[in-house]
């Protein structure tokens, strides 16, 4: 038998007591300093630098199993190992040949602001069987538990991984936050020596240096001491409590995966700290007109690209006009966009993905938060039950509706029910074991307008009376997350909840839906070997939906201009239809280390769409090499498929007959570090075919007569200034094209060749905080009103359309900052912000508008200057 | 998902084309002011039965556009394509070849001799294409075969409801329903001279015009069941809409259309509009005579007119 160094455990039983005595120590320091909080202490580990190899006696019998043994060390500030004993104490030969090798053992001495001090740890000797022989090595992992002084574990503590290998200069290249059993895990990292740095606001900092071998596992335990409460002063640079957040780095399996940081999403300026709006500013995605709300990624209609929230669909990200997102940002975990080429586990869609992952509440005790601004007010409430239990409950209302009324109510139309949102977020995690993490989440959002014009609407008398538009969803999802050793989880998830939507336009035009959604998803994920991971799932949509509509039949929902077109004099439909409609999937992806640098993911997706009894094959390829540690070049082909939606294939409004939209995406780019700097470009280019478009026979209403041709290049800049602040640039070209039923080809509604986004924020000290979005965007293209016709039958005038999309608004630039002061109490955090959207009030046109004859048009002017000031505590 | 397949956006754009965009933009001048020559409607008379405005295959009708501006009429000429209906695009409504041309001069009125049953086979309703051209004759464009005008005109459509089983459908008698000003009674017809007039000082506001409308200016119809399907579903009966369009020739009224609803149980129900009379120094004071145009529509075909006439001082 072959001793080996297999893993290392640094642990901490002495440095926590070293720990400690360096807390009282700083304690002390803190309390004659009238208050003004101390920065924490620098504390670095022992470092291994010269390892021996255990002799074992010639007559120690082999062991298929390796054998642990732990010994306690006692390093001085020499680095030399000045006492050894195992901890056990078992007497074994295995345990008395460890003790004699660690004496011999050479360490880089631990410090305490650069100073060497002694130490004492805990060291795991493991020998390792000699057979069989060790699968071929390619990367390691660094994982550990973060605990405190008391040995209770440290949720939400922010771990930076730096990769010392190519330049040291130590900029953050991974982060993690911890779990609430205060673990944290990197896989997959290359070999190299990088430095660890874990923080948590109310404790002391910890930084090691740490070597990660390939096929080696690092295993780190840190107890971090706390910090001392500091009066009630401006603390210079005071992070907030909920500033933490989490990415788990997945094995990739898209070409493109743009991941945006909790603590990052609550700090974009123009959002009002709504996590989800900083979506809008991610490479690929375009920026709808104001109070539309909806996504529009890498040029495909917001129709073709699905929002999902832990793994099931929900209809709308935004709330009314696109104020304000569905869900708590303060509670995201984060937030991953897929603008193309998504993995085979995403589906029934063409376009793009965008998955909201919500974070485990708070196990380290009660936190909580209020957040009041002009437009709504949100609280938040989180901490354990019991050890394996904690709860988290968020809930946000608007309340424009105090003072809507009263500005909007005029001769022309009265407020009857001003516009109110609410939305609502319930979580409990249950961890029986640590192989287990049950999550039940109750959520839902709600939206509610009406008003009645009191007189109708110049140019279109058919737009008169109550006009009223009500939206709500209710979830409930379960989640069990099983792992089966450390080589296969299952995770499975059933989520259900009824919709209800209704809108209406006078009498004329009405649509009442009520439905019940149920979305269910098994999915299983293998490490088969070294080199191989499966991945495996099911994934099910099943809707009933009741539906009563009455009102004018439906047009496509892109590219054609007479959606916009006054509604008097439209022919009507009546509609009353009732239908369970399934839509089951499977898919299955295996991930392959075909050598150190290269990985290849082959996926197939197959899914069936009842309604219209189609189903749908779609396999799919990513490549990723890495060139470097710096340099990844990745590239990806595939088919996606999307059904009509389901309005669209139903009888009398639409047309059954219908198939599914084709889509192939192509992808290639480059990711490239420099140093902290994150980079990446990518090409794409997608194709879709068989796309939903208005009929050109009378028969019914749409047809699948369109084609999709996009393409473009993506750059993206992020660099994070250490825990101070963040910065990204990105800059998009992408041209979108359409051709309905072969004519012509012409722009997609809202293709916008250009758009670049900066934005940042930084710490600046005194408990400030500043930060700036600017984003130039080019305009939406419309449709030019060449004419107008007479219509005798309803006294208005219809316009005559030029050629579709191609004349195009002036651009759209803006500049929203964000101010923030953050005051620390005893009792928690108290922060008060000022967002200001549109800061130089620029008009932006977002559309036009014409005389009722269309002999005349002009620019709708954007938002003006809004400012938005809030109040935000934090316990 | 079925939720993300709502007619959402058209939702959206009508709420903002109809409210924020109008708080928010510089508004135009209302189709309620007539500043220029302009078609306010067209009525349809059945030979022989002038209150129907249905025909039925093989009888005939005359087709009466109203027209309007704000001083008198420009000499007109117009030109009319009468097609099957149930294709917005006249080539292919028309093709191969209209059911009916009517070209004139003067007021846009013609005859129409509504083809036989077995002409018109599944047609229903019969589609209206024209022109109507100031101070010029249309011409006929060669590419899309359709008239045209030199100058300045209108492009005109008309979508004439045929009858074909018992119940026709008859204008509403706006012509004969009692119409105030300010609460005093504003007849027709009154004179063209300012003495027999109601008299309103320039710029001065609030005025109410008021129109009482009856219960038989809204005929009963039955409207199909929502589910075809559904076999336990039963049509059900329901009342017109009524569609006042309001103008005026100076001056600003407060609302272009007034409606009563299909479901108004009123067996006399009162319009109010309200208007602004124009200052001595804009453009559309003139004379100081004001011209009143009300167009009643059930939107189905059917349509009625009353006129009325105020003196600015």
């Amino acid at each position: 038998m072959t001793a080996r160094h297999r893993t290392l455990l640094p642990v901490a039983f002495g440095l926590a007591s070293f720990l400690l005595r360096v807390d009282a120590a700083y304690a002390a320091a803190a309390e004659t300093a009238e208050g003004v909080a101390p920065a924490a202490p620098r504390l670095e580990a022992p470092r291994l630098t010269g390892f021996v190899e255990a002799a074992l006696p010639a007559e120690v019998s082999p062991s298929t199993e390796p054998v642990d043994v732990e010994v306690e060390l006692v390093i001085g500030a020499d680095g030399k190992v000045s006492e050894a004993k195992a901890a056990a104490g078992t007497g074994s030969r295995f345990e008395a040949a460890a003790v004699q090798a660690a004496l011999k053992f050479g360490f880089e001495p631990a410090r305490r602001d650069g100073k060497p001090i002694p130490a004492r740890i805990r060291y795991r000797y493991v020998f390792a069987p000699s057979s069989p022989p060790p699968p071929v090595p390619t990367t390691g992992v660094l994982e550990g538990r973060v605990l405190s002084s008391k040995d209770a574990p440290v949720a939400d503590a922010r771990v930076d991984l730096s990769d010392l290998s190519s330049d040291g200069d130590g900029n953050t290249t991974r982060t993690f936050t911890t779990s609430a059993n205060g673990e944290f895990r990197f896989e997959d990292l290359p070999a190299a020596a990088y430095r660890i740095e874990i923080g948590h606001p109310d404790l002391q900092t910890y930084a090691s240096r740490e070597e990660v071998s390939a096929g080696e596992a690092t295993t780190l335990t840190v107890r971090l001491g706390p910090v001392l409460p500091v009066a009630e002063a401006v603390v210079a640079g005071a992070t907030l409590e909920f500033g933490a957040t989490a990415t788990v780095a997945a094995p990739p399996r898209e070409v493109t995966k743009r991941t945006l940081q909790a603590d990052e999403l609550v700090r974009v300026a123009g959002t009002r700290g709504d996590a989800l709006r900083a979506v809008e500013l991610l490479p690929g995605v375009a920026r709808p007109p104001s109070g539309m709300g909806v996504v529009i990624i890498r040029g495909a209609a917001p129709t073709d690209s699905a929002i999902q929230m832990e793994g099931a669909t929900v209809p709308r990200l935004y709330h009314f006009g696109g104020l304000t997102s569905f869900v708590q940002g303060r509670l995201l975990d984060r937030i991953d966009l897929y603008p193309g080429n998504f993995s085979a586990r995403y589906g029934r869609k063409v376009g793009g993905i965008i998955e909201v992952a919500l974070r485990d509440p708070k196990s380290d005790g009660f936190h909580g938060m209020i957040d009041v601004n002009v437009i709504d007010a949100s609280a938040m409430m989180e901490g354990p039950v019991t050890p394996t239990l904690s709860l988290v409950a968020a809930f946000r209302r608007s309340y424009i509706d105090t003072f809507f009324s009263a500005l909007a109510n005029s001769s022309d139309l009265s407020i009857t029910a001003a516009p109110v949102y609410y939305d609502y977020q319930l979580m409990a995690s249950w961890r029986p074991r640590e192989a287990d993490r049950v999550r039940v989440i109750v959520y839902g959002s709600a939206d509610n307008f009406k008003m009645v014009l009191k007189k109708p609407l110049d140019g279109d008398a058919a737009i008169r009376g109550g006009l009223a538009m009500s939206t709500a969803f209710h979830r409930i999802q379960a989640q069990w997350l099983h792992h089966y050793g450390d080589r296969a989880e299952q995770e499975i998830s059933l989520t259900t909840g009824p919709l209800l939507l209704a809108e209406s336009i006078g009498e004329d035009v009405n649509l009442d839906l009520t439905g019940l959604e149920i979305m269910a998803r098994a999915e299983w994920r293998v490490r088969l070997s070294q080199r191989f991971r499966l991945l495996a799932g099911l994934d099910s949509e099943i809707t009933y939906g009741d539906i009563k509509f009455r009102g004018p039949k439906l047009p496509a929902f892109e590219g054609d201009p007479s959606q916009y077109s006054p509604l008097a004099g439209r022919d009507h439909s009546a509609l009353a239809y009732k239908a369970w409609i399934k839509r089951p999937a499977a898919y299955a992806e295996l991930a392959v280390q075909a050598t150190n640098a290269l990985q290849l993911v082959g996926g197939l997706r197959a899914d069936y769409y009842d309604e219209i009894e189609r189903g749908t094959p779609d396999p799919r390829l990513v490549v990723r090499y890495q060139v470097r540690p710096d340099t990844t070049l990745k590239a990806g082909a595939g088919r996606f498929s999307q059904a009509p939606e389901i309005p669209q294939s139903l009888p009398i409004i639409g047309n059954p007959k219908l198939g599914p939209a084709h889509a192939q995406h192509y992808s290639v780019g480059v990711e490239q570090r420099f140093g902290g700097l994150s980079t990446s470009v990518e090409g794409f280019y997608k194709r879709i075919d068989d796309l939903v478009v208005s009929s050109i026979t009378p028969e019914v209403p749409l047809q699948n007569g369109g084609r999709g041709r996009i393409w473009g290049a993506e750059l993206s800049l992020k660099s994070r200034l250490g825990t101070r602040g963040f910065g990204f640039v990105s800059y998009t070209y992408s041209r979108s094209r359409r051709n309905d039923h072969g004519f012509y080809w012409r722009a997609f509604d809202f293709d916008q060749p250009h758009i670049l986004t900066a934005s940042g924020s930084c710490r600046v000290g005194y408990g400030f905080e500043l930060g700036g979005t600017f984003r130039y965007v080019s305009g939406n293209p419309y449709t030019p009103v060449v004419g107008s016709s007479y219509d005798g039958n309803v006294d208005l005038y219809r316009p005559v359309y030029g050629e579709v999309n191609s004349a195009r608004n002036p651009a759209f630039h803006q500049l929203d900052v964000r101010v923030e002061r953050v005051w620390k109490r005893r009792w928690g955090n108290l922060a008060a912000y000022l967002d200001v959207q549109n800061a130089y009030n620029r008009r932006n046109p977002e559309g036009r508008y014409y005389k009722y004859d269309f002999s005349d048009s002009r620019t709708v002017p954007g938002l003006p200057i809004i400012p938005s000031l809030g109040v935000r505590g934090e316990l | 998902m079925i939720s993300r397949t709502i007619p959402h956006r058209a939702f959206l754009a009508i709420l903002l084309a109809g409210t924020a965009l109008a708080a928010c933009g510089e508004p135009f001048d209302p189709p309620s002011l007539i500043e220029k020559t302009r078609a306010l409607g067209a009525r349809v008379e059945v030979t022989g039965d002038p209150t129907r405005a249905t025909p039925r295959p093989g009888e005939s009708a005359t087709v009466t556009w109203i027209m309007a501006a704000p001083d008198a009429l420009p000499p007109l000429g117009w030109a009319f394509l009468v097609c099957r209906s149930g294709v917005a695009n006249p080539a292919e409504a028309c093709a191969p070849a209209p059911l009916a041309i009517a070209q004139g001069s003067g007021t846009p009125s013609f005859e129409l001799a509504v083809p036989t049953a077995d002409t018109l086979g599944s047609t229903q309703r019969l589609q209206l294409f024209g022109q109507i051209c100031q101070d010029s004759a249309p011409i006929v464009d060669p590419q899309s075969n359709l008239p045209t005008c030199a100058g300045a005109g209108t492009r005109v459509t008309l979508d004439i409801a045929l009858q074909l089983g018992e119940q026709g459908n008859h204008s509403p008698a706006l012509a004969e329903r009692p119409f105030w000003f300010d609460g005093v009674a504003w007849p027709a017809d009154a004179g063209a001279d300012c003495a027999s007039l109601p008299r309103v000082a320039a710029g001065s506001k609030g005025h109410v015009i008021r129109l009482t409308t009856l219960a038989e200016d809204r005929e009963t119809l039955v409207v199909p069941a929502a589910d075809p399907s559904d076999v336990t579903a039963t049509p059900t009966t329901t009342r017109e809409v009524l569609q006042i369009s309001n103008f005026t020739t100076a001056g600003e009224l407060g609302q272009s259309y007034s409606v009563v609803e299909a479901s108004d149980p009123r067996s006399e129900a009162d319009l109010d509009v309200k208007w602004d009379a124009p200052d001595s120094a804009s453009d559309s004071f003139r004379d100081g005579i004001v011209h009143f145009i009300f167009v009643a529509r059930d939107l189905r075909g059917g349509v009625g007119l009353a006129t009325r006439t105020v003196c600015v001082e």
